[in-house]
């Protein structure tokens, strides 16, 4: 049986949610493993000890374990995503926008214009959090490492209101929530940054599922969860079926 | 013993008691400043590099100083001083000549339209030949660009309206000029951005007198939109790097250096409101015996900006408060609304962010 496994943090469970619905069902030809890096075993995921990372040894042992006895394709991770939400969910109180390059359409011009390159830089900080995840799981295996992009952000204002973190309560409570659009933007560059963070780790970017996404950009109703960032089973069912494809596609690659 | 002028005067006049026989760091070639500075009053810097220390220590120290163009609160610090933000009072980048000075202020209100205002690379990025290394890889678009310049000319003209100390580092006399209109440039065209052409492009070596008259522009220019507003007039110590003018580099220097000294006593003594801070004579005095340049002799130490910093502090800022929590100084509606926005991010960065949660 093919087996597939995929390293992250709160966006796991849109995953794990579809792979358990597909398991109920019956209509089951891989088996997922997750290594929920938010649960209590393996927290703190990191610490910093003299500039060096130290990387929590419960993880390193289940992960050792896991890829000796499963013997997986690839490794997924499903890293971040939450950048785009600490930098845009609420409303600013100095209001900004930004050009994208080769986009005709034109930023809120009464808003503070951040150049591209500067909120590309500042999405990239935010971003780069992940990166140190990369050489350590590649220190347990050569097997190609597959990062995949964040949902796009969730749409509907009285939603996000409702059902956002109590963190950002304060925040919205005083800005109110940021234009769709604005916040789609934001997503993409983050994701435009997460796409070069992987490139410089020479780890492949699996883009996140266009066809969810609305006419501002952000996620299609159908698909967000009930929180105000992630998105749900459907999404996640969406998202398995294409990192299954290429788990698939590389263990068929290995057996020629 | 006979009677003349040189038997009643003070110590500070006597090379020897003054300079020669006294601790290096107890030079005080100052003596007086022209005015204090007041706990409130908004300081606003700009000028050549050695400016950037003078922002930086007045930062640090605990003055007011104002920052009219910050980065967006989002934006972390570091990158914020990559592209340019905070390192002077407004994001202009290096402003080495006089004449840069006072077009930069008809740029800024709408009375200078330069015919060459934008630079085009060949990859389609846009540089601003009056900035050109503000943003390191230029701007992705002209409609960018041209906001760009819009936000930076509002923060300048709201510096020039709000500040009430305006210091200003000359650094050179040598500039490259449009021949179309005169437009000076920071750098060569060619150099940072642009392409240099003889027939639109020319060096200009500035006179003592053309300084002068510059500067005479640009405070007549400021003073009509801030009649409250006080000059402080330093000339940077650091070495041209290169010449121009066909001569020894070491000529150039002396020569540029001197002219802006000459102007700066002029202005002194001219106006009641330009004082002139000694900067150059602190680090470039034979008395430092060449201690306050590093290896490259043109690099003013660390020891050197200190002692220069010492001195403005001693002199000007005698109602100096200790230096706030946030070296950068916030002192606008808009920018406590970009603090609160910044510790509400740190919280929720805290709280919330799971990938931030795996490193603890």
């Amino acid at each position: 049986m093919l087996q597939v496994v995929c390293v992250g943090a709160s966006h796991l469970h849109s995953l794990r949610h579809a792979y358990a619905l597909r398991q109920r069902s019956g209509e089951i030809d891989f088996a997922f493993k997750i290594f929920q890096l938010l649960e209590d075993r393996y927290k703190p995921g990191y610490t910093s000890v003299d500039g060096q990372n130290v990387f929590n040894e419960n993880f390193g042992i289940d992960f050792q374990e896991y890829l000796d006895t499963s013997k997986p394709s690839a490794v997924f991770t499903y890293l971040g995503g939450a950048e785009h939400a600490l930098l845009s969910l609420t409303k600013s109180p100095r209001p900004f926008d930004f050009y994208i390059p080769g986009e005709d359409v034109q930023p809120d011009l009464n808003s503070e214009i951040i150049p591209y390159d500067l909120m590309l830089a500042t999405c990239r900080y935010r971003v780069s959090n992940m990166s140190p995840w990369f050489p350590h799981l590649r220190s347990f295996t050569k097997l190609p490492l597959y990062q995949v992009g964040p949902p796009p952000p969730i749409a509907g204002d009285d939603h996000i209101t409702l059902q956002a973190d109590p963190v950002f309560s304060e925040a919205i409570a005083r800005y109110g929530v940021a234009p769709a659009r604005l916040r789609a933007k934001v997503w993409e560059v983050c994701n435009t940054a997460m796409r070069r963070v992987c490139e410089e780790n020479l780890v492949h970017f699996v883009a996140p599922i266009a066809e969810a996404r609305d006419a501002d950009g952000c996620l299609l109703l159908q698909y967000r969860s009930h929180d105000a960032l992630h998105a749900n089973a459907a999404y996640g069912d969406l998202m398995l079926d294409r990192i299954v494809q290429i788990a698939r596609e590389r263990r068929d690659t290995e057996s020629i | 013993m006979s009677q003349h002028p040189y038997r009643t005067l003070p110590e500070h006049c006597f090379w020897t008691e003054a300079v020669a026989n006294r601790k290096r760091s107890d030079v005080d070639p100052v003596l007086t400043a022209k005015f204090a500075l007041a706990r409130d009053d908004r300081i606003a810097t700009a000028g050549s590099c050695f400016a950037q220390h003078i922002a930086r220590h007045l930062r640090g120290h605990g003055f007011n100083y104002f920052v009219a163009e910050t980065a967006h609160p989002l934006v972390p610090k570091h990158l914020a001083d990559k592209f340019g933000y905070g390192v002077f009072s407004a994001r202009y980048g290096n402003i080495y000549t006089s004449r840069q000075l006072i077009q930069m202020l008809q740029r800024a209100y709408g009375s200078f339209f330069p015919v060459e205002d934008c630079w085009q690379r060949k990859d389609g990025r846009l540089i601003d030949p009056f900035r050109p290394q503000i943003q390191p890889d230029g701007f992705v678009s002209k409609a960018e660009y041209e906001s760009d310049r819009r936000q930076h000319f509002a923060a300048v003209r709201r510096m020039v309206e709000e500040m009430d100390v305006f210091v200003f580092t000359l650094g050179l006399t040598e500039t490259w000029i449009s021949r179309g209109d005169g437009a000076a440039y920071p750098l060569c065209p060619g150099v940072a951005g642009g392409e240099f052409d003889p027939a639109r492009h020319e060096f200009v070596n500035l006179r003592a007198a053309e300084v002068s008259a510059d500067m005479r522009e640009a405070f007549s220019f400021i003073r009509a939109r801030n009649s409250r507003v006080r000059f402080i007039v330093t000339v940077s110590p650091v070495p041209l790097i290169a010449t121009a003018d066909d001569r020894h580099v070491l000529v150039s220097t002396t020569y540029s250096k001197s002219a802006l000294r000459v102007a700066c006593e002029e202005l002194a003594a001219d106006y009641q409101d330009v004082a002139y801070f000694p900067a150059y004579e602190v680090i470039t005095g034979s008395y430092t015996r060449g201690q306050y340049f590093a290896s490259d002799l043109r690099s003013v130490t660390e020891d050197g900006v200190g002692h220069v910093m010492h001195l403005f502090m001693k002199h000007y800022a005698r109602d100096r408060r200790e230096p706030p929590d946030d070296t950068a100084s916030r002192s606008s509606e808009g920018d406590a609304a970009g603090s609160r926005q910044s510790q509400i991010i740190k919280n929720i960065v805290e709280v919330m962010c799971d990938e931030e949660a795996l490193r603890r």
